[in-house]
């Protein structure tokens, strides 16, 4: 019998420990433990994960995170098990996080995150020009909730999504300090407002300002830490925001209550856009979209009956009242009595020309009525300006032969200076029975469907994915109320305006009658004319005025020539505070009230720095208490009474100036704009109407808005240029310079906004958005987030959808949750997303679930192929890998294969399952090989598997990812193969300790 | 001594890196990456000794005839070193791998492979093909079937520290509990983990015990295996407190094909 060669040349067959090992294949092997044969013909040693981390960043600079990583001072009881770690890229780096003023720069840069206890550091391969690299510590600060054991510590989910990166604390960390509170917390304080707590010192000595805590089910914000004396013992303060993450602030009627500190769900990301003026910059936010908060002072005042903004001309006041705050929205309404839309038709006009009749194309009858501006024959300075062919114009006050030229006509035509209407033309009237008409513009009259009541409230707009934007609920406005009533502020009607000067306080009479000679002050319907009126005072009686208080005041001046005025509060003339006035326009400001009881407001007339009497007209007069009250059916703004438009203006403070890294009047970075919303008071039970209207959509990224209630045009917002300054300017941090205004005449508040909250968002207002989650994954730009918990309540087996491109907000509302089976008493441990197709993971089974744009189908469901932690699961280019005790599985797109189930029996594929150390699996790309870690399988303390994707082979590996020592070096971490960077990290930081 | 292993992931310059502590520094942690090419196999670290091949059991397509081996030849590299890698058998099924080899030029059957005796002719690129004739010509005659195993040598030495250096840039003296055999060490590798000269890597070209345990080392880095390398500790010095590994399995260690030649015994 001759010899024979038996040949054994191929080895990529792997382990195949389920066949005996006589009928295994060829290229199969019994055990194969530190080997690799994904090289195909050859057996060689395999690779290892012995190597510090080193890249090559975008300025060719070498980087590797191994310096700042040594000071996790959070992290006590060490990494959490298959947690942490998380890898994204951006196309800017983090200058400036650390250093506050600067900005980051346009370089491709990678970044690692690693979370240090409930703070996320974050390692920035090139954070600075020169390419250095630089781990950022507390980069995002979640809590500090973090305790030493595997299955309490901080276990972060991360996603990143368009420019941001998103992390919660999977593990709903909270520490319980037990009976912390020393008194008891009512509920006059609504959701984002602020109050200052009683504790014991010792726990305020645990928390830190940003910090969220609980108590009851009621989150709040820590923004002050501080303390007090109460009988003669220290106690600890904290200034909190009440009612945050979607909780609402309720009383606590516990004086020894538990504060419990909790981790949230923040988000860091880069802002790279204007807000008025260009932005750069990463930011730090809690995830979901707070709405306006009352911290300080109302998110929005509303100034009812008279006008904020101040002006001269066509420039702006420093007087305005506008915020003291960035955040925080001013509005005024008044009823529309501006010259600009209320005109009178004269007889004959200061150029002579007069009314007059002729003839259309049609042979109808047209009558030409010279307009001139209220109070003169004078044709206005921009006509035909704001007139037009096609608008209507409502003419009243017509006497006697002209009465026929009353109500409403269309506008046929326009003449040099007249308005031509088509009308039958009156015969026989004179001068008199015209000159005391008035002309409205079409538009300025009020919808009748809009008389109503209504309250207001504020909403504001988060960055979002691609264009869109998140918006956060509503924030109820508070409410500045007029002293005197809106018919009396405009003159309309003479109420508690002093004519007799029968009081005392100095008032004078005779205010309905300026005197044959024209001199003196004379009470018109819509004003009051004053002439040669020197140091007399117009004067408002009311008993509502406290001595000392701060007060508003605003004063409309519709025409000027010489003089001035003095106007004070509570008392006369110029010994205290008061408001100086010597020129046309709206002036406003801040004063203290004087002592007179009786005196609400007074305006005193004196000559002018030449010695000139004063001559000015005064439109409007209102003064408002500066302290508001939350809006509601009782003190709600009231359209009903309203002959012609309301008249509104905005006023906030924004320029993104810093000194040094304090900010100064910038908004949140995140927030592109906010929405001002009505809200109808139903007529019937003086309850709320469901909707809330949309009045005003603001956008501070383009700089532009929409009063809706007005039409549809995009206006451009006015920043400011207070007298004796530069225009707005981004540096600059004097808050007048900072002003942002709609247009100073204010927008015509005239028909019934017709979009909704609702319509914009898909789901009403107050719907909670704020939500926790141990898993989550991206699908057609809707993030899914699994295993949730909102409010108090833990939904372990629901998924929740974000809409596409509103990456933080997952609205409870019923129609964005899933629940693909509720009745298999598992819970979701992973989301991971392939495609347009999802694959859920419980502990015990997989789903796979088809997203549509009408929603998500199931498509299959897995028994026995589920996993107890998320990094059991890794995505490769082949497809979905994981591994449980049950085996390998790849989901490739089309089919599940379960990898193992022909190489290994039961009892040969051990990995060991454990929440807390779980099983590891990662993609090693440039290999094409899965590695599974399997880190508490009795004698495979640091082995596992290598799984060759381009070959199936699956080899065993050992000791391949830490150097264990085998005789000394206890303190040894890891090895590195080359000197240089810390081969050994020891505790002290001082290098290897000598063996001993 | 508790580890904790992150997440595994896949940065965007395509590395796979997980952050590792453990309960001893809890402030602190390395980040390390995977590297797909071949690594040594060290011992001080115990991955060598975790080393183990075992083939499928061969019956030669015929289970039920009885067969008598007379070699195996075996297609390795080594990269000029004492690869630490021996091989072993077992028959019939019976997983004992009992069964050993006898020495030749490239073997030892307690060293391991040697290309560093194929060093003299051979480039560290070349395959050297050796053939493995077993020990027991008795336990290759009845056999059905017939198992190899490829398994790490632990004939060398590790964790000690130097006893002294030489004042020569290419020589130092071994610690006192070093073998006694002159050439014992020669060819395998040398790995330096811990103190001075830590991370340098070399071979042992020589060793003499008449004035103390004398190594003398060269570098096979260059691709030449029989120069001086007169430098080699030069540039990264060792000291007395340098701790070395001698005779791990280097990562240039790899098998290209088998061999079994046989012969089917007479049907009776």
């Amino acid at each position: 019998v001759p010899k024979k060669v038996y040949k054994i040349e191929a080895f990529e067959g792997g382990i195949n420990q389920l066949g005996d090992p006589r009928d295994i294949d060829d290229n199969q092997f019994e055990e194969l433990f530190n080997a690799d044969v994904s090289r195909i013909g050859k057996i060689t040693l395999p690779g290892n994960a012995l190597q510090i981390y080193s890249t090559t960043n975008i300025k060719n600079e070498t980087a590797n995170p191994d310096g700042d990583i040594n000071s996790m001072g959070n992290n006590s009881g060490g990494l959490t098990p298959g947690y942490g770690l998380f890898a994204f890229s951006h196309d800017f780096n983090m200058q400036g996080l650390v250093e506050g003023d600067n900005n980051p720069d346009a370089l491709e840069t990678d970044f690692i995150c690693i979370n240090d206890g409930a703070h996320i550091d974050i390692w920035d391969s090139c954070h600075n020009t020169a390419g250095e690299n630089l781990w950022i510590q507390s980069a995002i600060k979640m809590g500090s909730v973090h305790l030493d054991s595997n299955d309490k510590k901080v276990k972060p989910i991360y996603y990143k999504a368009d420019n941001g990166v998103r992390v919660c604390d999977a593990n709903f960390g909270q520490i319980t300090l037990t009976g912390a509170m020393n008194e008891e917390i009512d509920d006059s304080v609504v959701a984002g407002s602020e109050v200052t707590l009683n504790i014991n010192l010792t726990d305020a000595s645990s928390l830190s300002i940003g910090e969220y805590i609980k108590i009851d089910s009621e989150i709040m914000k820590i923004i002050n830490i501080g303390t007090t004396i109460v009988d003669g013992v220290e106690h600890g303060t904290l200034t909190v925001l009440r009612g945050q993450f979607g909780t609402t602030a309720v009383a606590h009627t516990n004086n020894n209550a538990d504060i419990v500190k909790i981790n949230v769900p923040k988000i860091l990301t880069h802002i790279n856009r204007p807000m008025l003026e260009k932005l750069n910059r990463w930011v730090e936010d809690i995830q979901m979209p707070e709405p306006p908060n009352n911290y300080g002072e109302s998110a929005l005042s509303v100034f009812r009956g008279g006008k904020i903004l101040a002006s001269s001309s066509s420039t702006l006041l420093s007087g305005t009242i506008y915020p003291a705050n960035p955040e925080k929205v001013n509005m005024s309404f008044i009823e529309a009595v501006d010259d600009d839309e209320e005109f009178v038709v004269v007889h004959t006009n200061a150029g002579g020309t007069t009314i007059s009749t002729s003839s259309g194309n049609s042979g109808e009858q047209i009558v030409n009525l010279p307009v001139s501006t209220v109070g003169s024959t004078a044709v206005p300075d921009d006509f035909p300006g704001p007139f037009t062919i096609g608008k209507s114009v409502t003419i009243t006050g017509m006497t006697d032969d002209a009465v026929p030229l009353n109500g409403i006509h269309e506008i046929v035509g326009l003449g040099a200076d007249v308005v031509k209407i088509a009308v039958e033309a009156p015969t026989g009237y004179t001068e008199a029975h015209i000159d005391n008409s008035r002309l409205y513009l079409e538009g300025e009259v009020l919808s009748d469907d809009l008389k109503n009541k209504y309250i207001l409230g504020m909403s504001y707009l988060y960055d979002g994915g691609g264009s869109e934007t998140q918006e956060s609920d509503v924030t109820i406005a508070h409410t500045f109320d007029p002293i005197i009533p809106q018919q009396e502020s405009v003159f309309k009607t003479v109420g508690n305006w002093d004519t007799d000067g029968g009081d005392g306080s100095g008032f004078d009479a005779n205010l309905l009658d300026a005197g044959s000679d024209g001199d003196g002050m004379q009470l018109l319907s819509g004003g009051v004319v004053v002439n040669n009126a020197t140091n007399k005072v117009l004067g408002y009686t009311t008993n509502n005025i406290t001595n000392g208080a701060d007060y508003y005041v605003s004063v409309n001046v519709s025409s000027y020539t010489d003089g001035a005025a003095i106007v004070a509060v509570g008392q006369v003339g110029d010994g205290a505070e008061h408001l100086d006035i010597s020129s046309a326009g709206t002036h406003t400001a801040k004063i203290a009230a004087g002592s007179t009881a009786t005196i609400g407001v007074s305006i005193k007339f004196v000559v002018d720095g030449d010695g000139n009497a004063p001559s000015l007209t005064i439109n409007s007069v209102q003064v408002w208490k500066a302290t508001g009250t939350e809006m509601s059916a009782t003190n709600a703004l009231d359209l009903r009474t309203l002959t012609s438009a309301a008249k509104s203006s905005l006023s906030f403070l924004c320029n993104n100036s810093r000194t040094s890294s304090a900010q100064n009047n910038s908004w949140n970075e995140r927030i592109e704009g906010f929405r001002i919303y009505m809200k109808q008071v139903d007529m019937m039970g003086g309850g709320l109407s469901d909707e809330f209207l949309l009045l005003y959509d603001v956008n501070i990224k383009d700089g532009t808005y929409i009063c809706r209630a007005k039409g549809g045009d995009i206006e451009t917002l006015r920043l400011s240029d207070i007298a004796g300054g530069n225009d707005w300017n981004a540096t600059s941090t004097t808050d007048a310079r900072a002003v942002v205004t709609t247009n100073l005449n204010g927008d015509s508040i005239k028909n019934v906004p017709l979009l909704t909250y609702e319509a914009e968002n898909g789901y009403e207002a107050g719907t909670n958005l704020a939500a926790m989650y141990k898993t989550s994954a991206i699908v057609q730009r809707k993030v899914y987030i699994g295993n949730v918990k909102i409010g108090e309540r833990t939904f372990p087996d629901r998924m929740m959808r974000s809409d596409i491109d509103r990456f933080d907000s997952f609205p409870n509302d019923g129609t964005h949750f899933i629940d693909v089976a509720t009745s298999d008493g598992d819970s979701i441990t992973k989301l991971e997303s392939i495609g347009d197709k999802l694959i859920q993971f419980k502990k015990k089974i997989a789903y796979l679930i088809k997203v549509t744009t009408e929603g998500e189908e199931l498509e299959a469901n897995w028994p026995g192929a589920g996993v107890l932690s998320p990094s059991q699961v890794v995505s490769t280019t082949n497809g979905i890998v994981w591994a449980n005790n049950n085996g390998l599985f790849l989901y490739n797109g089309e089919e599940l294969n379960q990898v193992t189930a022909d190489r290994f029996t039961y009892n040969e594929w051990q990995i060991n399952e454990n929440e807390d150390t779980p099983v590891l699996l990662g993609y090693d790309e440039k290999s094409n090989k899965v590695i599974i870690q399997t880190l508490n399988t009795a004698g495979t303390n640091s082995g596992g598997f290598i799984y060759d994707l381009s070959t199936g082979a699956i080899t065993q590996s050992q000791k391949l990812f830490n150097w264990y020592m085998t005789n000394f070096y206890e303190g040894v971490i890891s090895g590195q193969e080359k000197i240089g960077s810390p081969i050994y990290v020891k505790g002290n930081g001082e290098g290897p300790e000598e063996p001993t | 001594m508790a580890i904790y292993r992150t997440n595994m992931i896949s940065t965007k310059d395509k590395k796979l890196i997980v952050a590792v502590n453990n309960n001893s520094f809890q402030s602190q942690a390395n980040i390390n990456q995977w590297d797909d090419s071949a690594k040594d196999l060290y011992q001080w670290t115990g991955a060598a000794n975790e080393f183990n091949i075992q083939t499928k059991d061969i019956d030669f397509n015929n289970p039920s005839r009885r067969k008598k081996i007379y070699r195996v030849y075996v297609t390795f590299k080594a990269g000029g070193y004492m690869s630490g890698v021996i091989a072993k058998y077992a028959v019939n099924g019976s997983d004992s791998f009992t069964g050993t080899f006898n020495d030749t030029t490239y073997y030892s059957a307690t060293k391991g492979f040697d290309s560093f005796n194929g060093s003299k002719s051979n480039s560290t690129a070349d395959w050297i093909t050796v053939g493995l004739k077993p020990t027991s010509t008795l336990s290759t005659t009845k056999i059905k079937s017939f198992q190899l195993k490829f398994e790490f040598a632990n004939a060398g030495r590790h964790s000690y520290s130097v006893h002294s250096t030489t004042g020569n840039v290419n020589s130092l003296t071994l610690d006192a509990g070093a073998s006694e055999t002159a050439g014992y060490y020669e060819g395998m590798p040398i790995y330096f983990f811990h103190g001075p000269g830590n991370g340098s890597r070399y071979r042992i070209s020589n060793y003499a015990v008449a004035y103390g345990k004398i190594a003398s080392l060269d570098t096979v880095d260059d691709g030449s295996l029989t120069d001086a390398d007169s430098t080699v500790l030069a540039s990264n010095p060792i000291a007395t407190n340098s701790y070395y590994d001698i005779g791990f399995i280097p990562k240039e260690f790899a098998i290209n094909d088998i061999s079994i030649v046989y012969r089917d015994k007479p049907i009776k």
